[in-house]
């Protein structure tokens, strides 16, 4: 058997080097990460080794076209959003969106003043017969009104309703 | 230029990596080392130092078990005098590289006794020969490896032992290290979700949980889901309820509208 050499790395022991291995709480964590990036946030998050670099999820990584930034670029880039909103702000995580107003599509057809009523009950979690109970109209009224309101917002489920039309994400 | 190691240094190596692999906390790292370090290198008192970055603050050390009551006593004037340490003296800190420093190639024996460092500390420690590893550093925390003898120096070939054993230690400081912030992080954006959206437990989600979930964000429903993933729309149902129940919700729709980003105005 060769000796090892000078600055034997672990695999020339037979073992694998355990840095390349991802444990289950680092995969987590980027579903977590990919999952607030699908609710509009933009993430950076501290390398574990390089404390220069933080590594980019959700919006930022578009917002950046690459996946980790040096301090002072994200620093500099956080300064030029006039309104952004932290969700959390701390060495290791920095967590931001920009404010911003969902509007109507000018080309969408005007909602009534009831279906805008459905609407607001609708994106509180309310069911169908629940929002018929608060208004005081009858199940199938309410359920006419939740279709010409899903006409109108041209979708087809809740959750498009809900995070493609009245958000527009 | 390479060096020899002897089929029992080995052995040590070898074993030394396999119960790294085993373990699974960050705690565990530093007793790990010592046992191991102690086999390979044998020392009168073996340090594993946890500095905050830049060594502004030691956050915890460990000795061997021989020295672990005198050690309390000294950390106050280790942390004081440590300026006076020949290596550090000479490079500063933030120059320090991953490689083991030989105390006795920076100080002879005659200046060493007057060093207040040496008076001070190592004195109590049986550190007249020395080596010094700051051998990794991760976004938290510098390590440093002191191995601490008082009647004969450290040879060359135990020198590369040391330097071979660093990398091997190295790659598990980060995965624990990794690990270790991966949860710290899961947990921020737990208490996050609970604090703006209401939604609890987040961090409790299983990876095929959250996946659907962020599906479903995007405007997906669960048979969109099942098509795109290739599996049946009940499998997608019976997690969706799952991850209701670990988010102590009711109903789908409840679940759903918990997720609208809590920083928007509409206006339709």
């Amino acid at each position: 058997m060769d000796p090892p050499k000078q600055n034997a790395k672990p695999e020339i022991l037979g073992i694998p080097d355990a840095s390349e291995s991802l444990s289950i709480e680092t995969h987590r964590l980027n579903s977590l990460f990919a999952f607030l990036g699908q609710l509009g946030w933009s993430i950076a998050s501290l390398d574990s080794s390089e404390s220069s670099l933080y590594n980019l999820h959700g919006l930022a990584k578009q917002d950046f076209k690459q996946s980790t930034v040096g301090i002072p670029e994200l620093h500099s880039h956080l300064k030029q959003l006039p309104n952004k909103v932290f969700l959390h702000d701390s060495k290791q995580l920095i967590i931001w969106r920009e404010k911003a107003v969902a509007t109507s599509d000018a080309s969408e057809p005007k909602l009534t003043k009831r279906e805008i009523q459905v609407f607001d009950l609708l994106l509180a979690g309310q069911s169908v017969p629940a929002i018929a109970a608060e208004l005081g109209i009858s199940q199938r009224t309410a359920e006419k009104h939740v279709q010409n309101l899903y006409r109108k917002k041209g979708v087809k489920s809740y959750s498009e309703l809900l995070f493609k039309k009245a958000w527009g994400l | 230029m390479s060096y020899e190691i002897r089929e029992t240094d080995f052995r040590v190596l070898r074993d030394f990596a396999h119960h790294l692999f085993l373990l699974s906390h960050w705690d565990e790292l530093s007793e790990c080392a010592l046992l191991y370090l102690n086999r390979l290198l044998p020392s009168d008192c073996i340090c594993w130092n946890e500095w905050t970055p830049a060594f502004a603050f030691l956050k915890h050390s460990q000795v061997s078990a021989s020295h672990d009551s005198t050690i309390r006593s000294l950390l106050p004037a280790l942390v004081e005098n440590l300026k006076y340490h020949p290596v550090i003296a000479e490079h500063g800190w933030q120059n320090l590289r991953d490689i083991p420093y030989q105390l006795s190639d920076y100080i002879d024996q005659g200046a060493l006794s007057e060093n207040p460092l040496y008076t001070e500390v190592y004195r109590h420690l049986e550190a007249r020969y020395q080596l010094a590893f700051p051998f990794c550093s991760t976004s938290t925390t510098e390590l440093f490896l002191i191995l601490n003898r008082g009647s004969h120096d450290f040879t060359a070939n135990e020198r590369h032992l040391l330097k071979t054993s660093g990398p091997l230690l190295a790659s598990h400081v980060h995965r624990l290290h990794r690990k270790e912030m991966a949860i710290r992080k899961a947990g921020i954006v737990a208490t996050i979700m609970e604090q703006n959206y209401g939604l609890l437990n987040v961090d409790k989600l299983s990876l095929g949980e959250l996946f659907l979930l962020k599906e479903l964000a995007a405007g997906q429903n669960v048979s969109d889901v099942a098509r795109h993933k290739k599996v049946r729309r009940d499998t997608l149902s019976r997690q969706l309820s799952t991850a209701r129940e670990k988010l102590q919700l009711d109903t789908n729709k409840e679940l759903l509208s918990t997720l609208r980003a809590p920083y928007f105005e509409t206006t339709v």
